[in-house]
């Protein structure tokens, strides 16, 4: 937004929602572009939120959503599957603090960036479906052996 | 029925404190007890309201009786073997809940991710057991130890009446707060039951009480690592995964089953 825009009476605000990222220092960033860009009274996400965002945009309450990168991007795409169609049908923008891929006309590149995202994801959610496989197991087994012991006492 | 005379004055004095704390911040006055939105010191002051007439309610039961406090409640948590009790209660639920998370991760309800920083969540597992086992204890002296007891001492009463109102008095004291969710109410009624079961069976705390805070311990435990994708209906959502379908028939067998191996 402008100085201009502030300044006049009729300017319409840009109903701005930006998704926040974990690390402080990419954080830090998309701070600064959001004050650079004259966002700052955007509605900040956390990642455990974005399916509020995705509702909230399709609501839809926002026309302008700002990610950190292409990754963060696709790690919402593919974590929660937000209705992305609704988006571009309502014409909600959606820009890129860091955009390495994000207008790249190598769409060669792009498509190894998108496949390389969903590779690591599913690799992600597979490990972490195997931890919390082992450690309810654990868990169980500990509660089982609980029981047993104390159904012996006298 | 003083016990359910007494839990009402705990929301009458937590909206009278809100109405005052709203009217000091010049906001409105608001008929629900709906701190969500509102500054800071009012959410506090809220909570602080709420458990301190929670504990003064458990504190002042045995004396309106007649009885120590001490010596009343020493005989719902007696120091003997049955003390172990809590520790059948507490295994039986995490292995309740165990097979719930793992049928659900495996058909993909339940996805594990986490959404909290490292900080939060080493805090939030380093205060696992005390937060389990505080809340726990003061739900089961208030709800079994406190309305319940007092309800089956009601010489006019039948029993079966006195287990209803505290399954209701049990689930609906988790909705008189402004609630995200209140479809969740089902499972609060059947986990209701099941605790009312087992304080009813067993005549002690220990039971119900390793059951809730198993339970807890479990549903806190896991919070800061899994994101539910439901549907739903199925998997309850948030803090409440025994108020979906399979929670709710999940917490019927354990009832069925605390009826049937602690049948007097």
């Amino acid at each position: 937004m402008t100085i201009d825009q502030e300044m006049s009476p009729t300017a319409v605000i840009s109903r701005c929602a930006a998704c926040l990222p974990l690390s402080e220092a990419d954080r830090r960033d998309l701070e600064q572009y959001l004050k650079d860009q004259g966002l700052t009274h955007a509605a900040r996400f956390l990642p455990k939120d974005l399916a509020d965002l995705d509702a909230q945009v399709c609501a839809p309450d926002f026309d302008r959503v700002v990610f950190f990168d292409l990754q963060a991007l696709l790690a919402m795409i593919w974590e929660h599957e937000p209705k992305i169609e609704q988006w571009l049908d309502s014409g909600v923008s959606i820009e890129l603090v860091h955009e390495e891929a994000g207008h790249c006309t190598d769409w060669l590149k792009l498509a190894h960036a998108i496949h390389g995202s969903l590779r690591g994801w599913r690799r992600r959610l597979r490990r972490q479906q195997v931890i919390a496989a082992t450690l309810l197991s654990l868990i169980a087994v500990a509660a089982v052996a609980a029981l047993l012991l104390v159904s012996t006492t006298p | 029925m003083t016990a359910l005379l007494l839990l009402l004055l705990a929301p009458l004095l937590m909206w009278t404190v809100q109405t005052a704390q709203l009217g000091y911040y010049g906001l409105p006055i608001r008929w629900r007890i709906d701190a969500g939105d509102a500054p800071r010191p009012v959410r506090t002051v809220g909570r602080i309201v709420t458990q301190v007439s929670l504990l003064g309610i458990i504190l002042c039961y045995p004396a309106l009786r007649g009885e120590p406090t001490l010596g009343y409640y020493a005989t719902l948590l007696p120091w003997s073997p049955v003390a172990l009790q809590g520790v059948q209660g507490a295994a039986m639920s995490i292995l309740f809940l165990c097979a719930l998370y793992s049928a659900w991760i495996a058909a993909d309800c339940l996805r594990v991710s986490v959404h909290q920083s490292r900080r939060r969540w080493m805090r939030r597992l380093a205060l696992l057991l005390p937060t389990a086992c505080f809340g726990a204890l003061v739900e089961e002296l208030l709800f079994r130890g406190v309305v319940m007891r007092d309800l089956l001492d009601t010489p006019w009463m039948p029993q079966g009446l006195a287990v209803g109102l505290s399954v209701l008095v049990f689930a609906g004291a988790h909705y008189v707060r402004s609630v995200k969710r209140r479809w969740t109410i089902f499972g609060h009624l059947m986990l209701g039951l099941l605790l009312c079961m087992a304080y009813l069976e067993t005549e002690t705390l220990w039971l119900p009480l390793g059951l809730h805070a198993g339970g807890i311990a479990m549903i806190m435990g896991t919070r800061p690592f899994v994101r539910y994708r439901g549907p739903a209906w199925i998997t309850g959502a948030s803090i409440f995964p025994f108020a979906g379908v399979a929670g709710i028939v999940g917490l019927g067998f354990l009832t069925a089953f605390v009826a049937s191996a602690y049948s007097r």
